[in-house]
């Protein structure tokens, strides 16, 4: 199986966290469009070669496009990809942008799965990350998505929020779960450079959570969703039993996808590439038949250390078979010095072939992660 | 031999010398303006950074006064207490001394202790105000304390400038006219006085000398008096810019001997030379085997190069006879070697050279002085590393060398002076004031007790005000403890110390803290702990990292978290692993700095 992944960098706004590419120039949306169009064509051995079963339109904010633009891009795909085999379209969506009719255009284009950045139910939060809904609207696009034949969900919320309080952490959890939704994502905070939490923690005007009030947090998120029968099945990501994000699995899992816009990577098994992240030198590439992406071919060491770290991160852990193919007998005995340790400590479980991680230890993931990385010395 | 001048040059750090050293060889024609690298004589390059003279060096110059051809030998000395041996041995070998103090700084106590060597070896001293050039020199002043400190008269001292060449010749004169030529007889059996030595990759070890007595010849047979070994004069020269082999050197003169010698410990600093057969001369008095006054543990960073690293040890010591290691072990560290050095800074240039001309990266643990341990059993036994120190039952007393300490300073800091030398368990032994705000305080010490931070606090305390030199003294018996460091129980061999009693508790807890700075948080708790024997006195812990992981990793994340947590990794496998407790290397480097 394989996926495709249309980066959409639009928005009406900046989130004062977000460090993803994106433009406000909504001017660009066609020479967007067209170049999204053409960048579908420019792939045919990957579209024969792969079964593709998920599609995600991700941003920036997919809903800024409107259902006329989305037509020309999903008749794009529809001519290159056989859309019968995709079992999971997803949309990134922003409160505000959905109506039922917008939802219901949606649906007749294939979308089958919603993803909706809610970020916190308190208005208060919502000015302060300069989100452009407010908790109302998102409540209502939750409702209006449910009465929709779309019966598949995800929410995003954030915590670790440097002006949100546990007890309204807590608040903001339970009424995800009143909605009952099939999916929620929660992404603890991280201040990243270039956005303008990174600028008001250079300048001491916020400061990050400490570690206690992170945990009691995540603690709590976890606990919560687990009684409300939702699955943990990775760190930020909770689903009712057979609702995880098929494509966002796939990444934890090492399958293969397509990125397509400015930003969006693509791995084909050997190669990560990364189209540039900007509107401009992206469209020019991509009309004019030149490059406009970079790349990265894999080293045997490189496949064994994402393996280990995108499978860590998820509930189930990674396949011990799947690293065995990278292994020389130095590496063979390397991995199994660290994960004796890991084990000894307490870091890492092995169950029928399986590594994971136990619940107590999820927190602190990178450091095991890091533990079992082979990197090899610098001259 | 009437037309030959000896001389040496003593001189506080940044007073001048090298410069006023090279303006001597310019003046005189021995090097031409534009082949004077800055200051030939460091011509180590780590020398010529900190601006001190490590090992002695030697040159000779000729120059023609009122048509007279003479033969000066300026006779390069170190400028650190740590090399203060070597610095009588060149003086002793000399007939003359310039002092040359700046004038802008006045007298320092390096400056003083070099003098009175010079002086107890009836050197004939010139006194040179240097850096006349500069608008805040304050002749009258320092020309005062110089006449209070040599007795000297007003007009006997001469003013000069390295940096203008103000007064090059007048030095040139009155080396020729009042350094009265070497004594000696050429007709007595050959005493040769060794003052330095180097090594040469091509040639072997290269000895420095005077000829005292006698006269030595190509091709004779020679026997060094300290060690009793007999060689054949291969190659006899004096030392110009490059070495000029001779056929003869007699006495009064001063230049190199090749004899196929391999190894620096053949050649000791002090020893004589003399004539293997015919008349048996008596050693030169005033030898003495130079002894380690600091010991560290030296280890390679990456445990697979220790032969690397005593193949370096072994080369630095050919021509670094003071450095003396044998191998160690440590439990946290690995195979090393423990090192004797003559000081702080000996070690310090002793590393930087491992890391510059070997490439080699080192930790080095907490340094300590030789004690002298007694028990019923075995007597009295030197310990030069915690672990030797007999446990405390058996133990019956414990003596640390005392050295006497000089510090120079303005009157105005006498009190902070005071105080740290007080606190460093220091006695104050004399106070003397040199002029109306220049005072000179001596102190009996333990040697130990400066080999932490002394130079560090008095410098601060001071504003830099102070200079500082000392010389040993006597064994006496000190409350000595050992202190173990411990993480998470384990104690860890390489950060033991040893330690005055009454020191351990606060030294325990700066131990304590540091490492708590330096040491990174792991999965779990980490426990540092401070003991003396069973009893822990400082304790601290570095807390557990309770979350470390990054929300998202989406297709667009994997790469760049992937380099991110290499990163990670690569950080931690620099460390050294300690139990389960991982150890950055400059945890170890850092307890040698604490405040």
């Amino acid at each position: 199986m394989a996926g495709v992944y249309i980066h959409v960098p639009f928005c009406y706004t900046r989130c004062s966290y977000c460090d993803f590419y994106k433009t406000t120039d909504q001017a660009l949306k066609s020479n967007f469009i067209s170049a999204i169009c053409k960048e579908i064509s420019l792939h045919p051995s990957f579209f024969s070669s792969q079964k593709i079963e998920t599609i995600y339109l991700g941003g920036g904010t997919p809903s800024v496009l409107t259902i006329d633009e989305l037509k020309i891009v999903f008749s794009a795909l529809q001519n290159h990809i056989d859309l019968k085999s995709v079992t999971e379209i997803t949309m990134e969506v922003n409160p505000d942008d959905v109506s039922e009719n917008y939802i219901y255009d949606l649906q007749a284009l294939g979308v089958n799965r919603i993803s909706m950045g809610v970020q916190s139910f308190f208005d208060a939060h919502l000015r302060k990350m300069n989100r452009r809904h407010n908790s109302r609207q998102a409540s209502r696009a939750v409702e209006i998505v449910q009465a929709s034949g779309i019966s598949n969900m995800s929410i995003d919320l954030i915590y670790g929020l440097p002006f949100m309080t546990n007890d309204e952490w807590k608040e903001n959890v339970q009424t995800a779960i009143q909605l009952d939704v099939q999916h929620v994502s929660a992404y603890h905070l991280t201040i990243e450079k270039g956005t303008v939490y990174y600028d008001y923690l250079k300048k001491g005007k916020i400061k990050e959570v400490d570690e206690e009030n992170s945990l009691i947090q995540y603690d709590y998120l976890k606990s919560s969703l687990l009684n409300a029968g939702y699955e943990a099945y990775e760190i930020s990501n909770f689903s009712k039993p057979s609702y995880h994000s098929k494509h966002n699995s796939a990444y934890w899992t090492g399958e293969l996808y397509l990125g397509l816009g400015p930003s969006a990577h693509s791995f084909d098994g050997k190669v990560r590439r990364w189209n540039v992240s900007d509107m401009e030198t992206y469209y020019k590439g991509v009309m004019n038949g030149g490059t406009y992406w970079k790349d990265e071919k894999l080293t045997s060491f490189d496949r064994y250390n994402e393996i280990i770290m995108v499978g860590l991160r998820t509930e189930k852990g990674f396949e011990k078979a799947k690293l065995e193919v990278y292994f020389d007998d130095d590496l063979k005995a390397y991995f199994n010095t660290q994960v004796e340790k890991q084990v000894a400590e307490g870091g890492l479980v092995y169950h029928q072939g399986w590594y994971f991680i136990p619940d107590d230890k999820r927190f602190v993931t990178d450091a095991i992660i890091a533990d079992l990385f082979f990197v090899e010395d610098d001259i | 031999m009437k037309n030959i001048r000896n001389f040496c040059i003593i001189a506080h750090i940044d007073h001048g010398k090298s410069t006023l050293a090279d303006r001597l060889l310019e003046y005189t024609g021995t090097v031409s303006g534009k082949d004077l690298q800055a200051q030939v004589l460091d011509d180590m390059d780590l020398e010529r950074e900190r601006g001190i003279t490590i090992k002695s060096h030697a040159i000779q110059m000729d120059y023609v006064l009122d048509g007279q051809k003479y033969v000066l030998n300026l006779i390069d000395t170190p400028g650190h207490v740590d090399f203060s041996y070597e610095v009588s041995r060149s003086i002793a070998a000399c007939e003359g001394a310039l002092l040359i103090v700046d004038a802008t700084q006045g007298i320092q106590a390096q400056t003083i202790s070099n003098l009175y060597q010079a002086i107890n070896h009836n050197l004939t001293i010139l006194p040179i105000l240097n850096k006349m050039d500069l608008p805040n020199a304050m002749p009258e002043d320092v020309e005062d304390q110089i006449i209070d400190l040599i007795g000297c008269e007003r007009e006997d001292i001469l003013r000069a400038s390295g940096k203008t060449g103000e007064g090059v010749y007048d030095i040139l004169r009155a080396i020729i006219e009042r350094v009265p030529s070497p004594k000696g007889n050429p007709d007595a059996p050959l005493q040769c006085l060794i003052f330095d030595s180097v090594f040469n990759s091509f040639r072997g070890i290269i000895a420095y000398f005077k000829v005292v007595n006698g006269s030595i010849k190509k091709g004779e047979a020679v026997k060094f008096a300290a060690t009793g070994r007999e060689y054949g004069v291969d190659e006899i020269g004096v030392l110009r810019l490059d070495m000029e082999p001779r056929k003869e050197l007699t006495t009064g003169d001063v230049g190199y001997i090749i004899s196929g010698i391999k190894t620096s410990k053949e050649v000791k600093v002090g020893d004589t030379i003399t004539h293997a057969k015919g008349l048996a001369a008596e050693p030169i008095a005033g030898f003495e085997e130079v002894k380690p006054m600091v010991f560290a543990g030296i280890y390679p960073i990456d445990s697979e190069d220790y032969e690397d690293l005593r193949a370096s040890m072994e080369k630095l010591q050919l021509n670094d006879a003071s450095l003396t290691f044998e191998p160690e072990s440590s439990a946290a560290l690995g195979f090393g070697f423990r090192c004797g050095f003559l000081g702080l800074l000996h070690m310090e240039i002793i590393q930087e050279r491992l890391d510059r001309e070997f490439d080699m990266s080192v930790i080095t643990t907490v340094p300590n002085v030789p004690y002298y341990a007694y028990t019923k059993k075995y007597g009295k036994i030197e310990v030069h590393t915690p672990s030797e120190l007999p446990e405390p039952t058996v133990l019956e007393k414990v003596e640390e060398p005392y050295i006497r300490a000089s510090v120079i300073t303005k009157s105005e800091y006498t009190g902070a002076i005071m105080n740290l030398c007080l606190n460093k368990r220091g006695v104050l032994m004399k106070q003397n004031y040199l002029t109306s705000d220049r005072v000179e305080l001596d102190f009996d010490m333990p040697l130990a007790e400066i080999v932490f931070d002394f130079y560090d606090k008095l410098k601060s305390i001071s504003k830099g005000y102070a200079s500082f030199d000392y010389y040993p003294l006597e064994f006496r018996p000190a409350k000595l403890v050992k202190l173990d460091i411990l993480l998470n129980g384990e104690s860890v061999d390489a950060l033991s110390s040893l330690i005055h009693f009454d020191n351990a508790q606060i030294f325990g807890r700066k131990m304590c803290e540091k490492l708590k700075e330096l040491i990174p948080r792991q999965q779990f708790d980490i426990a540092i702990q401070a003991a003396i024997g069973a009893k822990v006195i400082a304790r601290e812990t570095v807390k557990a990292v309770r979350k470390d992981v990054t929300a998202k990793c989406y297709g667009g994340d994997i790469s760049r978290k992937r380099k991110l947590l290499e990163k990670q990794k690569k950080g931690k496998k620099r460390m050294k692993q300690i139990g389960n407790v991982e150890v950055p290397q400059k945890a170890f480097l850092a307890v040698l700095k604490l405040d």
